[in-house]
């Protein structure tokens, strides 16, 4: 009966509303001063479990202005499904979630090429399907938001 | 034309009236002899107890695997139970060929990995603890195991991301908030991954957000989804529901949305539908 207690847990595990973290992402942002950095874009990490209106889960959402983004990182760990823990996969997840969820808070035009980690994934198959880095165009994208041009070979193959 | 998709969401929603009555039933371990749990003698002679019994059980996955090691990996919690309540009753040499068939039957349950390597150490066997230890380092994703065994190698890591105070005037940042606790490993690969692919430094706000209490558990979107992939407006459905009392589809409660779809996968699986 483990199936039974693992389903047991995948009902009873809690979520949060992305959209009420992201108020609270944007009541809590101060303007930077004068004197202090030029931030570029806010990012919120959670290891909550996150959802939008009825969906089942979100890995991220995103708003602007200014810049901004949650990511959850609940459904890219292995205690989530009950499989083997491999950290360098978990790693490459978050980063994967990371270029896609700054791109978009960044504006930059969502990607229909499944190999470019922007790529919108249905399911964590497809996320770890899509490529880990940025297409041509989202890289052009990027470096237009950043104002300058990628590491190179780091931004994209 | 296909009734409805048995997809493992549905064989999943069909169980799930047998999940809460599972989850309602008190465990059978309560203490209902009305004995005082302070009573040394008393507590000694349950853990004497419930050794014998993790034995007996555990010695029958182990039999199992010598015929079904594929059977006996699912049982595997008997075995590291015996090893475990070996190791809290002081039995370290008997606790250890228990914590080691464990592994063996689930290598890649890294707690267990690191319940072994604490043992070895224990034992003394400083270079097994410290190989199983590097194990549970390089592979783990649990912050707690990941600094547990970088301590056991001696290793001090610098998970730590720069505040905002620590930049210059104008220069281009991406700001790093927390929502609820985040494990420092998992921040710092965050920020470290920015900073590699983008080359844009990324600072601490400092700020904690707090989480409040859960907006829902996952069983409500589960239930949602349910309400979706039933077809309400089926003659099938309308009967099956008729049945059930169920008086429609707005007034379904969650708790008759999930009885639902395990009747009609059922009936699905019997009947043909008109």
């Amino acid at each position: 009966m483990n199936w039974l207690n693992a389903y047991s847990e995948e009902l009873e595990r809690p979520q949060w509303s992305a959209e009420t973290v992201a108020g609270k992402a944007g009541n809590a942002y101060r303007e930077p001063n004068a004197t202090g950095p030029r931030v570029l874009l806010n990012l919120v990490l959670t290891e909550a479990d996150i959802f939008q209106r009825d969906s089942n889960y979100v890995f991220a959402v995103y708003w602007s202005p200014p810049p901004s983004a949650v990511v959850s990182t609940a459904r890219f760990k292995a205690n989530f499904y009950g499989t083997t823990p491999n950290r360098s996969r978990l790693q490459e997840r978050i980063e994967k979630q990371l270029l896609t969820s700054i791109g978009h808070a960044a504006r930059v035009t969502r990607c229909s090429d499944p190999r470019c980690v922007r790529a919108y994934p249905a399911s964590l198959d497809e996320f770890d399907a899509k490529g880990s880095t940025y297409c041509a165009d989202c890289q052009a994208g990027m470096e237009r938001f950043l104002g300058r041009s990628l590491p190179s070979g780091k931004g994209r193959e | 034309m296909r009734y409805i998709g048995i997809s493992p969401f549905l064989i999943w929603l069909a169980a799930a009236p047998l999940i809460y009555a599972q989850v309602s039933t008190p465990p059978s371990a309560a203490t209902s002899d009305g004995a005082s749990a302070t009573d040394g003698k008393d507590t000694a002679e349950r853990m004497a107890k419930a050794i014998t019994h993790a034995i007996a059980a555990g010695e029958d996955v182990l039999a199992l695997e010598r015929r079904d090691n594929i059977a006996a990996s699912k049982q595997a919690s008997v075995v590291h139970h015996t090893g475990t309540l070996l190791a809290s009753a002081g039995r370290d040499q008997e606790a250890l060929p228990w914590l080691q068939a464990a592994v063996r039957l689930t290598p890649h349950r890294f707690d267990w990995q690191w319940s072994m390597a604490q043992m070895q150490n224990k034992l003394g066997n400083s270079q097994k603890a410290k190989s199983l230890a590097a194990l549970v380092y390089e592979r783990a994703e649990d912050g707690d195991l990941i600094s547990q065994s970088a301590a056991l190698l001696g290793k001090k890591p610098q998970w730590t991301v720069p505040p905002m105070a620590d930049t210059k005037p104008g220069e281009p940042v991406i700001c790093l908030t927390t929502a609820g606790p985040v494990q420092p490993w998992l921040l710092h690969a965050a920020a470290r991954s920015i900073e590699t692919r983008l080359g844009v430094p990324v600072r601490l706000t400092g700020i904690t957000l707090d989480l409040g209490k859960p907006d829902r558990t996952n069983a409500e979107s589960v239930t949602a989804q349910a309400r979706q992939q039933i077809i309400w407006d089926s003659a099938f459905t309308r009967q099956v529901m008729k049945e059930l009392n169920i008086p429609g589809e707005e007034a379904a409660t969650d708790e008759d949305v999930v009885t639902l779809l395990a009747t009609l996968m059922l009936e699905a699986g019997q009947k043909k539908p008109p």
